[in-house]
């Protein structure tokens, strides 16, 4: 399949998602899976900005431990936040030659494997809300189609975080990024409690969460909030 | 500003660092008329824990007779309800918008005090003029909710033996790393305690060990400490 066509099948799928009542970090999740298939890189991210300049990995293509790491060094200084301050693309960074301007970020990165990260942004008119965080584990360029083919994604992530909604005031945009954060807190509360239980890490333990939503149809954030209360309705899961 | 505030509060002669902050100073500097925050988030309404103006009780009361208002939606929804005009928001609270403008409120804007699935209750500041929030001001408001989240909860939560108090640098954030809530889950395994209870105790511990409470929380999720019952 080509690359447009496998871009308009993604867009088409993510489109079905954006139903009333669809879950944003399930989405967010979808999307940042695409892009490691669509850009060819070797992990993504969506990561969220808060308000006071804090960055959250809201999603990423693998949920490791590890990469939530790599992606919260960078509140400190990386391509996430440069990207988010400036709103500009940052791309092909080699991690390399960047030591100097990230060291602490380069060096994990590099122990990670990665060797040239980017950073395109999550952009809603004047205001950056986060950016999409690619990581590539050989050195391969990204094209200038690449870079169009990735924006194009991270427009739709940023769609898909405020499409709750129609969207005419900061307001409005505080309170979306808001909820997407919390859920995203959710998800790790339920981790935990899940890891525990079950003598788990809590990445197999998001992948047991993820694994039991998909199978019984439920919302990612709805079971991962009954988890996290005990409620009965994830008795299943709490004894599993 | 608000935080420092806070933290200087926390350190000190007895009361949290949440009841030497003045409301109306607060109001001022998020550029509202009044502020206040409650605690529950059920439908039994919120009982009132910070601030005291008259404004703000009564709007609460009001939300509490009436069973509908935007402090409930927010409990219920978990997501900040702004309304920046309160006179479009007639279809949505019918019977709360008309006596909520009689009291003087033209424009509401209530944000929910919660970590995660921890629900504490909501934080609610009015205008007597419509207009909306500018995004610093946003800032500013769930800034302070974060902060009297985590005052609410010590306040309920906190042992006799933790002093009942935070430590001091307590208003710092805590939904900054992913392994303070990852932590939070395990450990009210641990301990069969709710998720409130569970991060109380490891943030207190952290005091306790003056180390940082994302260090702790990394303990937790590596499996080098465990919270045991009986440390309680």
């Amino acid at each position: 399949m080509t690359r447009e066509r496998q871009l308009v099948e993604t867009f088409v799928e993510v489109a079905d998602t954006l139903v009333d009542d669809f879950d944003v970090i399930d989405f967010l999740l979808t999307l940042a899976g695409r892009c490691v298939r669509l850009l060819d890189v070797d992990a993504a991210g969506i990561m969220l900005i808060d308000q006071r300049g804090h960055l959250h990995a809201a999603a990423a293509s693998t949920e490791s431990a590890r990469l939530v790491e790599l992606f919260e060094l960078q509140t400190d200084a990386g391509p996430c936040i440069d990207c988010c301050r400036t709103g500009t693309p940052v791309v092909n960074a080699d991690l390399g030659a960047n030591a100097g301007r990230w060291p602490q970020f380069a060096e994990a990165a590099r122990d990670s494997g990665f060797v040239a990260v980017h950073a395109l942004p999550l952009r809603l008119r004047e205001n950056v809300i986060g950016a999409l965080n690619l990581f590539s584990a050989e050195s391969r360029v990204l094209t200038e189609d690449d870079v169009r083919a990735g924006q194009a994604l991270a427009d739709v992530a940023t769609i898909g975080i405020l499409a709750q909604r129609s969207l005419h005031q900061a307001e409005l945009l505080a309170a979306q990024l808001q909820s997407a954060l919390n859920s995203r807190i959710v998800i790790e509360q339920a981790k935990g409690v899940l890891a525990e239980r079950h003598r788990i890490s809590v990445d197999e333990a998001f992948a047991l969460l993820r694994e039991h939503a998909r199978h019984r149809n439920l919302r990612l954030s709805d079971l991962a909030r009954d988890v996290a209360e005990r409620s009965a309705a994830a008795a299943e899961l709490w004894r599993a | 500003m608000v935080l420092a505030q806070l933290d200087r509060g926390g350190s000190g002669d007895g009361a949290d660092g949440l009841s030497h902050l003045a409301s109306s100073t607060v109001a001022v500097i998020v550029g509202v008329d009044g502020m206040c925050a409650g605690v529950g988030t059920g439908p039994a309404g919120t009982v009132p824990a910070w601030g005291g103006e008259a404004v703000g009780t009564a709007l609460e009361d009001l939300q509490f007779t009436l069973g509908e208002g935007p402090s409930r939606d927010a409990a219920v929804t978990g997501v900040p309800v702004l309304t920046p005009d309160l006179a479009d928001a007639l279809a949505r609270w019918p019977a709360f918008t008309p006596a909520a403008m009689g009291l003087g409120a033209r424009a509401l804007f209530v944000f929910p005090l919660r970590i995660g699935a921890i629900g504490v209750g909501t934080m609610l500041a009015h205008r007597r003029a419509p207009g909306a929030l500018a995004a610093a001001q946003i800032a500013d408001a769930l800034a302070l909710a974060d902060a009297v989240t985590l005052a609410l909860l010590h306040r309920q939560w906190s042992t006799p033996e933790d002093g009942g108090q935070p430590g001091p640098g307590w208003a710092q954030p805590v939904t900054y790393r992913a392994e303070v809530h990852q932590a939070t889950g395990m450990v009210s395994v641990q301990l069969e305690v709710n998720l409130a209870e569970a991060l109380v105790r490891l943030r207190a511990r952290a005091w306790a060990e003056d180390r940082p409470l994302a260090d702790v929380a990394a303990d937790v999720v590596a499996r080098r400490l465990r919270f045991n019952a009986s440390d309680r």
